[in-house]
């Protein structure tokens, strides 16, 4: 009798772990719930209107994607956004990248290429006019791309652990920062490159990629250093 | 309030050492095979296996799960996963990619505290090489993973390692069941430990390469055997 019950709480929850998850990314990654902030597992309950245990889940995966610290007699504290933290998740997501585009480079389906092309389309066009928002779509859409394209779970997964810091970081920072165009046309490039299916041009293009990411970031070093 | 506070938390800090426990014991079962690949079990069986209750052992199933050694299936129950021949070349590949730069990193990075311990498990693995024991290597290389993830400074890529770590493990320790090629092992490790003292990266990266090499090779005769 107890078995049935933890059961089909197994089954019901998995849903409502990945919903909690998703919101609470947005908000974080977002900055509606900022950096510092301290959270109590009590008031998201209440305003994710979810339950104990889903946002309980959810919490642990922000906390292993490095959003959040769940701090025994504080509280749960959104990590405060720190430059050097995105310098050292470069300097593995630059390999990582690789791996990825050499993968996919060699193993996509003509249907992955054909969505490569779309990506590569639609940045070209965000790099000419475009909005930030359809930047952050693309960007997204590439991402899980790129993870998919490579039929390489394992990759897939470990990159996964770093999406939300990277999309967080980039979207505190862009618009007194970044080089829109540049970067628009850097990731069309990649996706590309990808398609065309040679993995040593394709690797090529994620270095370029990745040279800017460090560039913008390190840019962000003189906003922290300011005095207050 | 403020009590009930500090009980709530000093109960919540319990707990997550009860899940590390439980993890750590759970782990070492599927790693040595005491839980046998492919079979099912409860949750309630697997509570009453270690003598930890049920929310501990629930976090420490997801974790595993993540890591790829059960698979959590509603309705039926906890599933331990059929050893991953298949994903091996996969997971060589991105073990490959992230140890490389771990060891890179360790060597530069390391403290002289650090340096100390890699000298002292280099050591310990002179001595598994000249006498070959099972149980001994298999701890040794859990301390000089632990070790060489704290000495690269970079959180971000030991928890993208982690999610291997357990499956590696586990076919490690089937495959020196089957091979009597533990000195080999190692000897590589210990030649690790000491470019990681010395503070050459590039020694350490090749040696990482050496043995990924090897690991690879020992692969395609396990996909092999396990194919007729």
């Amino acid at each position: 009798m107890a078995n049935t019950k933890i059961k089909s709480d197994l089954s019901t929850r998995k849903s409502l772990t990945t919903i909690a998850y998703e919101q609470l990314e947005e908000l974080i990654v977002t900055a509606e719930l900022k950096p510092g902030a301290i959270l109590s597992e009590s008031t998201l309950v209440e305003q994710l209107a979810i339950g104990r245990t889903p946002i309980r889940e959810a919490l642990q995966r922000l906390e292993r994607e490095g959003l959040i610290k769940i701090m025994p007699r504080k509280g749960i504290e959104v990590t405060d956004l720190n430059p050097s933290k995105q310098l050292l998740m470069l300097e593995w997501r630059r390999d990582l990248e690789k791996l990825l585009a050499r993968s996919g480079a060699l193993g996509a389906t003509e249907e992955e290429r054909s969505a490569f092309i779309v990506i590569a389309d639609a940045m070209d066009e965000i790099a000419h006019a475009g909005s930030d928002i359809a930047f952050m779509r693309q960007d997204y859409a590439l991402n899980q791309l790129m993870a998919q394209a490579a039929h390489n779970e394992y990759a897939s997964r470990a990159i996964g652990l770093i999406h939300g810091l990277a999309r967080r970081f980039w979207f505190a920072h862009f618009e007194t920062i970044a080089n829109m165009p540049l970067c628009s046309n850097l990731h069309a490039n990649l996706a590309r490159k990808v398609a065309q299916g040679d993995p040593e041009t394709a690797a090529t293009a994620v270095d370029a990629l990745m040279d800017y990411l460090e560039e913008f970031t390190r840019a962000t070093l003189s906003e922290y250093g300011r005095p207050t | 309030m403020l009590s009930l506070n500090a009980t709530v938390t000093s109960i919540s800090r319990a707990r997550r050492r009860l899940t590390t426990l439980a993890y750590e014991q759970l782990e070492e079962l599927i790693v040595t095979l005491k839980l046998i690949p492919g079979s099912t079990c409860s949750e309630t069986d697997l509570q009453q296996l270690i003598g930890i209750g049920r929310t501990p052992v629930r976090e420490a199933l997801q974790r595993l799960s993540r890591e790829g050694l059960v698979e959590i299936l509603p309705r039926k129950g906890i599933k331990i996963t059929e050893v991953g021949y298949e994903g091996g070349f996969l997971r060589v590949e991105l073990a490959r990619t992230l140890l490389a730069l771990m060891a890179r990193t360790g060597a530069v990075r390391a403290t002289p505290k650090q340096k100390h311990a890699f000298s002292i498990i280099a050591i310990a693995y002179d001595k598994v090489a000249q006498t070959p024991d099972l149980d001994s290597i298999m701890q040794l290389d859990k301390s000089m993973f632990e070790l060489l993830c704290n000495a690269c400074h970079n959180e971000h890529v030991c928890r993208a390692i982690r999610l291997l770590a357990g499956e590696n493990r586990r076919l490690r320790y089937i495959h020196f069941k089957k091979h009597a090629d533990i000195p080999i092992f190692a000897r590589i490790r210990a030649e690790l430990a000491r470019a990681l003292v010395q503070g050459d990266p590039d020694t350490a990266e090749a040696i990482v390469h050496r043995r990924m090499d090897y690991i690879e090779s020992t692969l395609k005769g396990e996909t092999q055997t396990s194919a007729r």
